[in-house]
């Protein structure tokens, strides 16, 4: 019975300490579906891909060109700006038109 | 469906077999020409061709000049409108008359070009272009060579031995299903040795349609069209009569298009072939090759 409750409150410990040193460790992910102009094949959104990839935080990237979307999974921690989308979408060639955002990734 | 689109793509492969384009695959740019779609800031693009070509007189001399080009172009996004190519070939040019043969191979002329975008129009799967472009040809290749007949002619030296300039515009206009690009084209020779090759004008058209979109790949099949207007060749100021003509190609394709590649085949057919006096008219022009992202 001891032992057990030694167990537990290590295990409390643990998790307390790393949710203190590391908030992202207890961080969902989450969906951006990001609406992009002008990519209308799969090595034109290459890049852009790529480029969200290199992102901190990012888990996995997919496209969906048929709708214009770029689905991004990634740690709800990373804040991704409408303005720091429109700049990376520019330098790629295309346009940025804006991002919904849902609470759970899609992607696997 | 996926049956049929199955049924659609081994159709095609076939007929590329039949058509002897080797096979191929797509991305939503021409195979002849440039395009105006974009090269990310600081992406680069490879593109690796291997051309084939086969030219004979129709004077009823049987002289027939071959020529394969194994040509690298790199591509690399400056900003995202303006991009810069580099082309580099190795060339192996032959020429057979029925008591001779002369042949050259090497490097042959260098090109480099910088495209920007003036116009460009984004909307949900659909972009429209124009971009200007410029360039030059530099003379890397040698126009010097000679064989035990003396001087190789012009037409199978590897290169023209003067910088030779073009300036044009392409436009691109593309849908995922669908997309069409023009291109039109002028190019000034310059001389060496008194000898020069005829400027030439080119206008170039594409249609290419999306046969099977996937998520992750596009099977496209193309048409284009090749209109090439050569001046004479000139040597000390005096035309050469033999030189120069009209040629309209048409030039069905194929590509393979993936996020990291583009494999692709296309095979020009002279359907207009108006040549200068006995000037030699091409008979077919074939290539196969693939473009990598990085």
């Amino acid at each position: 019975m001891k032992q057990n409750k030694h167990k537990l409150l290590s295990a409390i410990f643990i998790l307390a300490t790393n949710i203190l040193v590391n908030p992202a460790a207890i961080a969902n992910n989450i969906q951006h579906n990001m609406r992009v102009d002008g990519i209308t094949c799969p090595f034109c959104v290459a890049t852009s891909v790529k480029e969200l990839k290199k992102l901190d935080g990012v888990i996995n990237v997919d496209a969906d060109i048929n709708k214009g979307l770029i689905k991004v999974c990634a740690n709800e921690n990373l804040k991704l700006t409408d303005e720091q989308l429109k700049t990376l979408f520019l330098n790629k060639g295309f346009r940025y038109k804006g991002k919904q955002t849902l609470d759970s990734c899609e992607l696997s | 469906m996926i049956k049929l689109r199955t049924k659609l793509a081994i159709v095609v492969c076939f007929l590329c077999v039949v058509l002897n384009i080797n096979a191929a695959i797509v991305l939503a740019a021409p195979i002849t020409f440039n395009t105006a779609l974009p090269v990310g800031r600081g992406e680069i693009v490879l593109r690796q061709q291997l051309l084939s070509s086969q030219s004979s007189s129709e004077s009823g001399i049987d002289v027939r000049r071959r020529e394969t080009n194994l040509v690298s172009t790199i591509a690399y996004g400056v900003t995202p409108k303006l991009t810069v190519f580099g082309n580099l070939a190795l060339t192996d040019r032959s020429l057979n008359a029925p008591l001779s043969r002369q042949a050259d191979s090497g490097l042959a002329d260098t090109r480099v070009l910088a495209r920007y975008t003036i116009f460009r129009n984004d909307n949900l799967g659909t972009t429209f272009r124009i971009a200007p472009f410029t360039g030059i040809e530099l003379a890397t290749g040698s126009n010097q060579e000679t064989d035990n007949l003396g001087s190789l002619p012009a037409s199978i030296q590897t290169g023209s031995g003067s910088n030779d300039y073009f300036i044009g515009t392409v436009l691109t206009y593309n849908k995922i299903n669908w997309g069409i690009d023009a291109q039109i084209q002028y190019q000034q020779n310059g001389s060496d040795s008194g000898f020069r090759f005829g400027d030439t004008i080119q206008v170039d058209l594409s249609f290419r349609k999306l046969l099977a979109p996937r998520s992750k790949y596009f099977l496209n099949g193309l048409i284009e069209f090749n209109f090439v207007d050569t001046k004479r060749n000139s040597s000390n100021g005096l035309k050469n009569n033999d030189s120069g003509g009209t040629n309209l190609f048409l030039s069905p394709g194929i590509q393979y298009v993936t996020q990291k590649w583009i494999i692709e085949s296309a095979l020009q057919i002279p359907i207009l072939d108006s040549q200068n006096g006995n000037a030699l008219g091409t008979d077919y022009s074939a290539r196969i090759g693939f473009r990598r992202n990085f």
